[in-house]
């Protein structure tokens, strides 16, 4: 699928993956992806409306950036 | 469309995020060009190529899960760049002691792929596209 200009590949468990069970925590390695978007605030009250979780509320970071976290599929 | 252009970028957390940028500069020719404090933690950044990777250190308030399964989960697997001389690449991370989880295949659509370990877990695939 496209999302703007990114390309995600989205594939089911082959039958040779062994899968680990849900975590709880972090864990070291890749932690999220970050899509450069227009109307956050629109974009968060209407991800909220849908019932999507949003992990972390819109901050502003020290370059004058603002961002927010929201939970995709599988954690 | 509400997103616009490619990834702003990949977060990834390491113990040590100097020497996993450190890493990312040797295997694959990435340049550092900012190290700093942020929002709790430190955090490095990466440029290959056009793409951005933040590295960043634990936060007080992570809890990082330390037990290694070996295991895949589902969610984010992996990430892949884009890269010219796909071979010359795999022939030098093996010459500097990376490892090469999965060597050289193609893909249907003619383009060529490997895959990589990175440093703290994290796989890397690297696709040159058909000529």
């Amino acid at each position: 699928m496209k999302l703007g200009e990114c390309l995600l590949n989205i594939r089911g468990k082959r039958p040779e993956d062994s899968v680990a069970p849900p975590e709880t925590g972090k864990r070291y390695g890749i932690d999220h992806i970050c899509f450069q978007v227009t109307g956050i605030e629109k974009m968060l009250e209407e991800f909220a409306a849908k019932g999507g979780e949003i992990s972390e509320l819109l901050f502003e970071l020290p370059n004058g950036n603002r961002g927010a976290y929201i939970a995709g599929p599988e954690g | 469309m509400p997103v616009v252009g490619h990834y702003h970028h990949v977060h990834l957390i390491s113990p040590d995020p100097r020497a996993a940028a450190e890493w990312f500069v040797e295997f694959l020719g990435g340049n550092i060009f900012k190290d700093e404090e942020l929002r709790g933690a430190r955090n490095v950044r990466v440029r290959l190529g056009e793409c951005m990777l933040n590295i960043r250190g634990e936060r007080e308030s992570d809890t990082i899960e330390k037990s290694i399964t070996g295991k895949q989960r589902f969610g984010i697997d992996h990430f892949c760049l884009e890269v010219g001389g796909l071979e010359g690449m795999l022939r030098e991370v093996t010459a500097k002691g990376g490892e090469i989880p999965e060597p050289l295949f193609e893909l249907p659509s003619g383009n060529r792929a490997a895959y990589v370990a990175g440093p703290d877990g994290v796989v890397i695939e690297l696709i040159e596209p058909k000529a």
